[in-house]
């Protein structure tokens, strides 16, 4: 709370600006709502015209009070903008509405109060002025803009903007020889100024306020719609009478806390303007890194491309592989480069249960240097070969940490209709229990690597594309996980590791790559080396066994005779390097038998495109 | 009086020190550390007669800060459930110091100021674990209390030289422990700034703490009569039978 609030301060010259990507950083007691009419008078209330506002100029900052912007039913009117049954003096003549009189009647004594405060300011008491007289609807109707039906009420049918007459919301903007800015009065910082004047000297009585530690008025209501606009779902609320969230110790809830209104209002603002701005909102959380002193900070959860992309734009589509590296690099330098060492990064994810509470499910503080630093590790250490599509459609890799959705959907991803899923519940919890591992150096919990190993070995279960995405999900998970017990496994093939895992993996890959070979053009089945993979992890010598058997016929179908003793030749490497007992075991095998599968495959893979194909030269060296 | 302290050190799998900011709402958020309040509640969940009154000296934090958040049942007092999420503290351990002064608001027990007894009781029920069950903050966060030398071991926090938590509770004065005329018969919040150095929270006093907000009436809790038979256990010399008919 107290970071949010210093974060207003220190962002106080971005209030009411809409920013290049059109957020906004709301005043202090200010709100937004869509207006559908703009009513234009001049400096001595005089009707001048009106108009309708279009859809994309709709949001208008409008003042509120502590009640009318929290109101939902219920009389409580809007200080300066409002809808026509609070502002129209005429409304009760064109409409059956029975409240319509006390509404009008409420709404220009508070603004009247304003007018003759010593805060109030000229240009709301020419609007004052004009709607004292109260001819609003008529003068609408003469613009043409709302209608009657045949029984002389307001013709609902007739709509504006979507909306109906009724029900209209309108903002004002003066015109006059005398005036010479635009007069729009919701852009006007000195209206605002005067309102946050007016509303603050109006209020009564001190207590403590629990945010800040002064003697400042309170506020016991406070603004929900943090995470969007239709949010219901209050940071802070007390509207449970009968439980005991606060009984019991407490009577009331103003004994059990106060909160500045000030406070209140700077701290719900910025959140509400961090999320919009750049936040993660997906499946009900939002998550927002910032910065006191509001600098660029980089998506933590994104992958390492995604980081660097956004801010190089790497325009060489050619890279591959390190390039990338070093433009992380780079981008977190540059990132670096705006916050001094000492500053503060705070971290917020905030999630609701039940519609109406919102509550805070993660908060952290890292110093500057420390977050990017770990940041850094995160994507040095969580990394492997990743292969993506390029904007021509041909496919590149590059090598870099997996975005933390990625993570979630290799571990505990199930595929429906070609798609990833998870469950909201499951993914929350995970991206929740995932921050720790970057923000503090964690180690990945064992279970999600696990899962993902899991998936990883039922290539069966996804599509092709998937299941390559989540095997070098999983390799880069298997190899964080094993950078921490100090081997530092290398993206390209180990020929001499003797791990038992690693060569079992590499063993596959090679029965792999000698039965898909052997395919015709259009041939999709899958291979018996991935049918049987996840029989293969968990008794491999056996498995093992089956597979070689099978794998004759495909040997002598091999198009050319080197082929088939280039193949052999490389088996034989991987069984040399076997430890007889070692081999024999039939134990499960751990995470590491995807990595010498990768690893085999994609020197198979690479030597296929970078070579220019040297199967294909191999057999026209058979045809000489 | 001498310093009758005792140091022990708590430990449990989870802590929830509820930000009084979220706590009304029933949305739950732990802060970062105990608060002075809670490991006061420790100390008398291990010993605690209405003669004495616990002091808080210091706080080591041992393990590294976590959080997990939760989703929780609540049950509604009117009927039915509701839904929550609370965000606790996980894998917790801190070592605490702490030592008794007299309840000088209790004038009717100064017959019962035995340094030494109640110094020994308090270290004999230590070793035992506490006489009543121990919790960190709230009721379901169970945790555990074992005699130990303050500072003794390694700590994660042993190395940061300084680390502030901004403005936080310290803890709630009541009626029974008021010192100032004011606040007597009132109940009073207690807000102050902590600082960790190399891992340890020194607490100021609760009369210390400069942001205070008195709350509302309340009455000294009542101890004669019918819950407690105070020193009339010694008044009839040596009787020791005497001693074991009384349902204390």
């Amino acid at each position: 709370m107290n970071a949010l609030y210093e974060t207003y301060d220190n962002c106080s010259h971005l209030v009411g600006k809409e920013q290049d990507d059109g957020t906004l950083l709301l005043p202090v007691a200010h709100s937004t709502q869509n207006a559908q009419v703009e009513v234009v008078v001049d400096l001595h209330g005089n009707f001048i015209r009106a108009e309708e506002v279009p859809k994309s100029d709709a949001i208008t900052i409008i003042p509120v009070t502590e009640d009318s912007g929290t109101r939902s039913s219920g009389i409580a009117p809007h200080p300066l903008c409002d809808k026509l049954i609070y502002i129209a003096g005429d409304y009760a003549m064109y409409s059956n509405k029975a409240n319509a009189e006390v509404c009008y009647k409420q709404y220009i004594t508070q603004l009247e109060k304003w007018c003759n405060s010593e805060q109030s300011h000229y240009k709301v008491t020419a609007i004052f002025q004009y709607l004292k007289r109260g001819c609003l609807i008529n003068d609408l109707l003469s613009q043409g803009i709302i209608s009657l039906s045949p029984n002389g009420l307001l013709d609902d049918h007739k709509k504006v903007q979507n909306i109906a007459a009724s029900d209209l919301f309108v903002r004002f903007r003066i015109e006059d020889f005398n005036l010479y800015d635009e007069g729009a009065i919701w852009k006007d910082r000195d209206v605002y100024d005067s309102y946050i004047d007016y509303i603050l000297s109006s209020q009564e009585g001190l207590d403590l306020c629990y945010v800040s530690g002064k003697e400042i008025p309170c506020s016991y209501k406070h603004p929900a719609k943090v995470r969007h606009a239709a949010d219901k779902a209050k940071l802070i609320s007390a509207n449970d009478e009968y439980g005991f969230t606060y009984r019991g110790r407490f009577a009331k809830k103003e004994q059990a806390l106060s909160v500045g209104y000030l406070t209140s209002q700077k701290a719900h603002n910025v959140l509400r303007w961090l999320i919009e701005r750049q936040g993660y909102t997906r499946y009900g959380i939002s998550l927002v890194v910032w910065d006191k002193n509001d600098k660029a900070i980089p998506n933590i959860l994104d992958s390492t491309q995604g980081i660097s992309n956004k801010m190089m734009r790497i325009t060489s589509e050619t890279d591959i592989g390190y390039s990338y590296a070093n433009a992380f690099n780079k981008t977190i330098d540059s990132y670096k480069g705006l916050l001094d060492t000492e500053a503060t990064i705070h971290i917020i994810s905030v999630d609701a249960a039940t519609t109406g509470r919102l509550s805070i499910n993660y908060y952290r503080e890292i110093k500057s240097s420390d977050f990017y630093e770990r940041l850094k590790y995160w994507h040095e250490t969580c990394i492997w070969e990743h292969e993506y599509w390029k904007k021509d459609g041909s496919k590149a890799t590059y090598i870099g940490a997996p975005s933390i959705e990625s993570i979630v959907l290799a571990s505990f991803g199930t595929e429906q209709n070609g798609k990833l899923n998870v469950k909201d519940e499951l993914k929350k919890a995970t991206i929740e229990r995932l921050l720790p591992c970057i923000l503090d150096k964690r180690d990945i919990p064992k279970d999600i690597i696990r899962s993902a190993i899991q998936n990883a070995s039922r290539p069966m279960a996804f599509s092709t594309g998937n299941w390559k995405r989540v095997l070098n999900t999983t390799c880069a998970l298997i190899k964080k996980d094993r950078k921490y017990n100090v081997e530092d496994w290398n993206m390209a093939l180990d020929d001499k590791e003797r791990d038992r895992s690693y060569l079992y993996g590499r063993l596959l890959a090679v029965a792999n790559r000698v039965e898909y070979l052997t395919y015709e053009k259009d041939e999709k089945r899958q291979t018996n080396a991935k049918r049987y993979m996840q029989q293969f992890r968990n008794r491999p010598f056996t498995t093992w066994a089956t597979i070689e058997d099978n794998l004759q016929p495909y040997f002598n179908k091999l198009k050319s005779n080197s082929q088939k003793i280039k193949y052999e030749k490389i088996l034989n490497e991987i069984y040399d390097l076997f430890d007889k007992e070692e081999f024999k075991k039939d134990d499960p095998l751990d995470g590491m038998y995807l990595l010498g599968f990768h690893c085999q495959s994609s020197v198979f893979y690479n030597k296929n495109n970078v070579a220019m194909n040297d199967d294909e030269n191999e057999e026209g060296n058979d045809n000489e | 009086m001498k310093e009758n302290s005792i140091e022990f050190k708590v430990y449990g799998k989870y802590a929830l020190f509820s930000d009084p900011v979220t706590r009304v709402g029933g949305e739950k958020f732990t802060y970062q550390i105990p608060t002075y309040q809670a490991l006061k509640g420790v100390c008398e969940s291990i010993y605690w007669k209405p003669t004495i009154q616990w002091f808080i000296d210091k706080v080591r934090i041992i393990k590294p800060i976590q959080t997990q958040s939760q989703g929780v049942r609540p049950i509604n007092f009117t009927g039915g459930n509701t839904l929550s999420i609370y965000t606790y503290l996980k894998d917790v351990e801190y070592q605490v110091k702490a030592h008794f002064e007299w309840n000088e608001n209790r004038p009717d027990l100064v017959n019962d100021r035995n340094e030494n007894k109640h110094h020994n009781i308090a270290k004999r029920m230590l070793e035992r674990g506490g006489r009543r069950d121990i919790y960190l903050g709230t009721r379901e966060c169970q945790a555990y209390v074992e005699p130990c030398e303050f500072s003794s071991g390694k700590g994660h926090y042993d190395n940061i030289d300084e680390l502030s938590f901004g403005l936080m509770l310290h803890g709630i004065t009541y009626a029974d422990e008021a010192v100032t005329e004011a606040e007597k018969g009132h109940m009073t919040i207690r807000l102050w700034t902590p600082v960790m150095k190399k891992g340890i929270i020194e607490f100021i006093r609760p009369e210390d703490c400069t942001i205070r907000r008195i709350v509302g009436d309340m009455k000294m809790k009542h101890f004669g009569e019918g819950n407690f038979i105070g020193l009339d256990e010694f008044t009839e010399e040596g009787d020791l039978i005497g001693m074991d008919e009384c349902t204390l």
